[in-house]
C-alpha cells in the first residue's frame, strides 16, 4: 500500500528544498565573489 | 565419487538464465571496449556480471572475494564516497563561480527526479525503490549507488547498471529532446565570455559550499564533504600529491572494485525479471525529464534575468560530467558556428553535481530513519 501522503510531501519538499539550498548558494557565492573582488581592488590601489 | 565430481562441474549446473546473463555481461564489455561507452565502469561491471553468473564459483557469497569487497566497500558506502573525492579533485568549479546563477539551472535539472519517483510509485515500486529509481536522474554514478545502498539495496545492481548505461548514452538521449524544446535561434544564442575566477574564490568555494549544504541538509554530508575535500586539495595548490592521489590512485582503485562488485550483484535470479526492464525504461524517462526541466528552468531564468543564458545550459544541468556539457556545445555550434558554449555549459554541469547531492540528501533525510 503506497503512502501517498509521504510521497507527495517528499515530492514537494525535494523540489522546494533543492531550489532553496541552491538559491542560498547562488546568493552567498555571488556575495563572496563581490567581496573578494572589492578587497583585491582596494589592495591594489 | 565420480558422480559427485561431475555434479560439481559448472557446465552441468549452468542454467539458461545464467547463460543469458553471460551474454549480457559480454555485451557490456563489448560496448566498453569497442564503442568506448563509459569503459571505466562498463568493463568491470560487465566482467562482474560474467563472474557472478558462473555457477558454483560463489564469488559473491559471504566468504567469496567479491562478496567481501561488496560488503565492506559498497554496503558500508566507502567506494562511492572515495570516487566522489576523486571527482572533486578533477572538477573545476570556476565556470560555476563565474556565473553563480547556473546553480539555479543545476537545481532545475534535478526536477525530473521527484516526477519519476511518482511515476515509479504508480508502476508498483515501493517508496524507497521509487526514490532510488528517480535518483538515476542525478546522472552521477556514485550518487546513484550511494542512494541505492541507503534506500533500496536489493536493486542496487540494476540501478547502477541502468544509471551508467544511460550516462554513456547521453549524446543519443539529449539531442532529440533539446531540438523539441528549443528553436534553432535559441540554441545559437552567443553568451558573453566568462570572467576569470581568482584562486581565493576557488579556495573559498568548497569550504563555503560544504558548510552551507551540510547545515541545510545534514544527510548529504558524507557525499558533499568528500566532493569538496577533493576539490579543496586541487584548488589549495599546496597539496598536489594529495590531489593527485585522490584523482588517480584512490579514484581508480575504488572504480575497479565498485564496478566489479556492482556488476556481480546482477545474478540471473535478480536481473531477469520484468521489473528490471521497467527500471531500464524509467531510467530513460528520468534522463528525459531532467533534460526537459533543465531547459525549462533556463528559459524561466531568462524571463527574470537581464543577462540571458542559452537554454542549452539547461540540458547541461543534467550532471553527467562532462558529456552533457559537450552535447550543449555541439548543438550550440550546429545552430551557430560562432557559438562556443562549453565553458558556459560546465557551470550548470558541475552545479548539477551539487544539486544531485542536495536532492539525494533530502530523499535520505525523509526516508531513512
Amino acid at each position: 500500500m503506497i503512502d501517498w501522503n509521504v510521497a507527495l510531501k517528499l515530492f514537494m519538499l525535494s523540489i522546494a528544498g533543492t531550489f532553496l539550498v541552491m538559491g542560498a548558494l547562488t546568493a552567498i557565492i555571488t556575495l563572496i565573489s563581490k567581496f573578494i573582488a572589492r578587497y583585491q581592488r582596494e589592495k591594489k590601489s | 565419487m565420480i558422480s559427485n565430481f561431475i555434479s560439481q562441474i559448472g557446465f552441468i549446473n549452468l542454467t539458461p538464465g545464467e547463460g543469458l546473463m553471460l551474454l549480457i555481461g559480454g555485451t557490456f564489455m563489448f560496448l566498453a571496449i569497442k564503442k568506448e561507452f563509459e569503459p571505466f565502469l562498463l568493463l568491470p561491471i560487465g566482467f562482474g556480471i560474467i563472474l557472478t553468473n558462473l555457477p558454483l564459483a560463489g564469488l559473491m557469497e559471504e566468504d567469496g572475494i567479491l562478496g567481501i569487497i561488496f560488503k565492506y566497500g559498497v554496503e558500508w558506502e566507502i567506494f562511492p564516497l572515495l570516487i566522489f573525492m576523486g571527482v572533486g579533485a578533477l572538477t573545476d568549479f570556476g565556470p560555476l563561480i563565474a556565473n553563480p546563477k547556473t546553480f539555479i539551472i543545476g537545481a532545475g535539472a534535478q526536477m525530473g527526479i521527484p516526477i519519476v519517483m511518482l511515476i515509479a510509485l504508480l508502476c508498483g515500486f515501493s517508496l524507497n525503490e521509487s526514490s532510488s529509481i528517480g535518483l538515476i536522474g542525478t546522472a552521477d554514478g556514485p550518487i546513484i549507488i550511494y542512494a541505492a545502498s541507503k534506500l533500496a539495496p536489493e536493486i542496487i545492481g540494476v540501478i547502477g547498471v541502468v544509471g551508467y548505461s544511460y550516462m554513456a548514452l547521453i549524446p543519443l538521449i539529449q539531442p532529440p529532446i533539446i531540438r523539441l524544446m528549443t528553436t534553432r535561434e535559441e540554441r545559437g544564442m552567443v553568451m558573453k565570455q566568462l570572467r576569470p575566477v581568482s584562486r581565493v574564490e576557488k579556495i573559498f568555494f568548497p569550504i563555503v559550499t560544504s558548510v552551507i549544504i551540510i547545515l541545510f541538509v545534514p544527510k548529504a554530508a558524507a557525499i558533499i564533504s568528500m566532493l569538496m575535500i577533493g576539490n579543496l586539495f586541487r584548488e589549495a595548490g599546496v597539496v598536489q600529491r594529495l590531489a593527485g592521489s585522490a584523482s588517480n590512485e584512490i579514484l581508480n582503485v575504488s572504480t575497479i572494485f565498485l564496478g566489479l562488485t556492482v556488476g556481480a550483484t546482477m545474478n540471473a535470479e535478480v536481473f531477469l525479471r520484468p521489473r528490471t526492464l521497467l527500471i531500464f525504461f524509467l531510467g530513460l524517462v528520468c534522463f528525459a525529464f531532467c533534460t526537459v526541466t533543465g531547459i525549462m528552468t533556463a528559459k524561466v531564468l531568462n524571463i527574470f534575468c537581464k543577462e540571458k543564458v542559452n537554454p542549452l545550459l539547461g540540458s547541461a544541468g543534467v550532471s553527467a560530467v562532462p558529456m552533457a556539457a559537450r552535447v550543449s556545445q555541439l548543438m550550440g555550434q550546429r545552430a551557430n558556428k560562432k557559438n562556443f558554449l562549453l565553458m558556459h555549459a560546465m557551470g550548470p554541469n558541475v552545479s548539477g553535481v551539487v544539486g544531485s547531492s542536495i536532492i539525494m540528501g533530502i530523499f535520505i533525510t525523509i526516508l531513512v530513519h
